[in-house]
């Protein structure tokens, strides 16, 4: 009921001001370092990393692993604006979010356009041939960065201004959740589901496939390419490497840990998974094969992922309220 | 005129010929069945009328248009919905879901709406939901509207795949062997529900089946295919005596009459 998720949302917000507010709190009182604030931002961007891929991966069936790559160029296109283009220096304090917004904007946008360029040709065809290409562009993406002194070529960008704030981040990760989970809600998210479930029974009942197909990889493309542009903002600078095969490969790992069309495995599992390596830094040499260790676990024992296909219920909506089911409560 | 006009349609595979030259002309409310041994094409010429294969000649006009090199999503468009003979349900969505699923070429919002959960999204989600209840309602499914399809009993698999093609309000729905599996009080039950369904919808229907009783007391016309060639057609009657269906059912060295004796 449109009441029922309205209440939801509001519950959300206030628990996200909570978490904020804590937060920064302990943050003043010395108790959580800038350290672990890091941390959380770093986790919130991986969180919008993963629900994204999770729309391809997990709710489209399709398989995309080239995510980092729409991250690379989110990045750098926003990093290049606030960095190049309108310097911190050049603004006063009240612009800088709102220019920092329309740089994120435009890194999405950026990331959004290249994912149609992807998508025009790949996604017409069924089977590998998306994760063929998505590999190839994650690369590519890198050598063209590399090959653009405009924004340091090989060695990266730096500089940039610190715009991503925790409030900012979580926010952002807020609504790109809440996003999601509004699309996987309605009639574009379950076509969706329909191509992964029997694409064939979904084109015969008139489902454009490949529009939807277009349509989520694109989203997806532009959810990534603001996280990129978070990402940059929290780290002050950027560089080709960050976004190798690797990064693409952790948020599969994050995605297939957290269980596919789940969005609530998602956001936990990316939380997780990212303060995970942290936690076990006291192991040393060790904590990348614990963390190997605990990810084979998961496979063994919950090979659907830790939440593979349930929700919480934040993350379900109901749309609509039928008589018989009114009349029997 | 026809709702739909199957001219001469022939399905090549390198060098099979699947179907050939293939003809219906198929009127208003009018059930026609397509018989014959397996492989004879029946399955093809559904998946040529559905726009899954291209036919390698002849012409497909539904409603008047002229469907050559058209899409399965245009072809139901046009009014044209299936089920399948390998049941191809969305297996891990509800009931209904699939059945809001099967409505999404009719959905009146798009992704902007979507996201943001607008007034208008929300009458269009009821709407599409209560129809989804009462299209549950005449097959018997309302009171598992939340099982995953996956879970369902066979039989309500195969009614759920035919609720599903008919939400989508088809001019012409066509059933790829529905009977398949059932005990006889369930093919009983099927006939008359596609009865009222074409009596209260008012559409034609082509089925594919292998259950001649059902067959013979269902359909207005037979067709009968053996290796993609149209041996015999007619009412049920004629195409019963036809010997040439015999020969295709039983075998060339079959005789009718010395058998009777």
């Amino acid at each position: 009921m449109k009441i029922k998720t309205a209440k939801r949302n509001i519950i959300a917000l206030i628990i996200t001001a909570a978490v904020y507010l804590i937060v920064s709190l302990l943050n003043r009182a010395g108790i959580v370092t800038s350290y672990y604030l890091q941390l959380i931002v770093t986790s919130c961007i991986n969180v919008c990393m993963t629900v994204s891929l999770n729309l391809v991966n997990g709710f489209t069936g399709q398989f995309s692993v080239g995510h980092a790559g729409f991250m690379a160029i989110g990045s750098y296109v926003a990093g290049y604006i606030t960095t190049e283009l309108i310097p911190q220096s050049a603004l006063s304090g009240a612009f800088q979010i709102p220019i920092f917004i329309l740089a994120l904007i435009a890194g999405g946008v950026v990331a959004g356009i290249a994912g149609a360029l992807i998508g025009l040709p790949t996604l017409r065809l069924r089977g590998d041939y998306l994760a063929i290409v998505t590999l190839a562009f994650g690369e590519i993406i890198r050598a063209i960065i590399r090959l653009i002194p405009a924004v340091g070529g090989a060695r990266g960008m730096s500089g940039i201004p610190r715009y991503s704030s925790l409030l900012i981040v979580l926010i952002i990760t807020v609504i790109i959740v809440v996003l999601c989970r509004n699309m996987v809600n309605s009639a574009p998210g379950r076509a969706c589901v329909s191509i992964r479930e029997n694409e064939i029974a979904a084109s015969c009942l008139g489902v454009n496939t490949f529009k939807y197909k277009m349509m989520v990889f694109i989203v997806a493309a532009v959810m990534a390419g603001v996280a990129g542009g978070l990402y940059s903002h929290a780290l002050s600078y950027t560089q080709p490497d960050l976004y190798s095969f690797t990064k693409s490969c952790d948020y599969l790992v994050f995605l297939y840990a957290g269980g596919t069309a789940s969005l609530t495995g998602s956001v936990i599992s990316a939380f997780v998974l990212t303060f995970l390596p942290e936690v076990l830094r006291f192991l040393s040499d060790w904590r990348m094969a614990i963390y190997a260790l605990l990810l084979i676990i998961i496979m063994l024992r919950l090979p659907n992922g830790l939440f593979g296909g349930k929700e919480i219920p934040f993350m379900r909506c109901r749309n609509y309220r039928l008589k018989e089911d009114s009349a029997k409560q | 005129m026809a709702i739909l006009e199957i001219d001469k349609i022939t399905m090549r595979f390198g060098g099979l010929v699947a179907v050939k030259d293939f003809s219906l002309s198929l009127g208003d409310e009018e059930i026609v069945a397509i018989i014959g041994p397996n492989g004879a094409g029946k399955t093809t010429v559904f998946n040529m009328i559905t726009g899954i294969y291209q036919p390698t000649e002849g012409t497909i006009t539904l409603g008047g248009v002229n469907m050559k090199g058209k899409k399965p999503n245009q072809f139901a468009l046009q009014g044209i919905s299936r089920t399948f003979q390998n049941i191809r349900l969305f297996g891990n969505v509800s009931v209904i879901d699939n059945l809001m699923i099967a409505q999404t070429a009719n959905t009146k919002y798009g992704l902007f709406s979507g996201f943001f959960r607008t007034p208008r999204f929300m009458k269009e989600e009821q709407r599409m939901a209560e129809k989804a209840y009462e299209t549950l309602k005449i097959f018997h499914l309302e009171d598992k509207k939340d099982t995953l399809a996956k879970n369902l009993p066979y039989g309500d698999q195969r009614r759920l795949e035919i609720a599903r093609a008919l939400i989508t309000d088809p001019k012409v729905l066509l059933l790829d062997e529905p009977c398949a599996g059932m005990v006889q009080s369930e093919m009983d039950d099927l006939q008359e529900m596609i009865r009222f369904v074409r009596d209260t919808f008012h559409i034609s229907i082509i089925l594919i089946e292998h259950h001649m009783n059902f067959v013979m007391s269902i359909a207005d016309r037979i067709k009968v295919l053996d290796f993609g060639e149209t041996i015999a057609e007619g009412v049920a009657a004629k195409v019963q005596s036809d010997p040439k269906v015999i020969e295709a059912y039983l075998g060339g060295d079959y005789n009718a009459d010395t058998q009777g004796n």
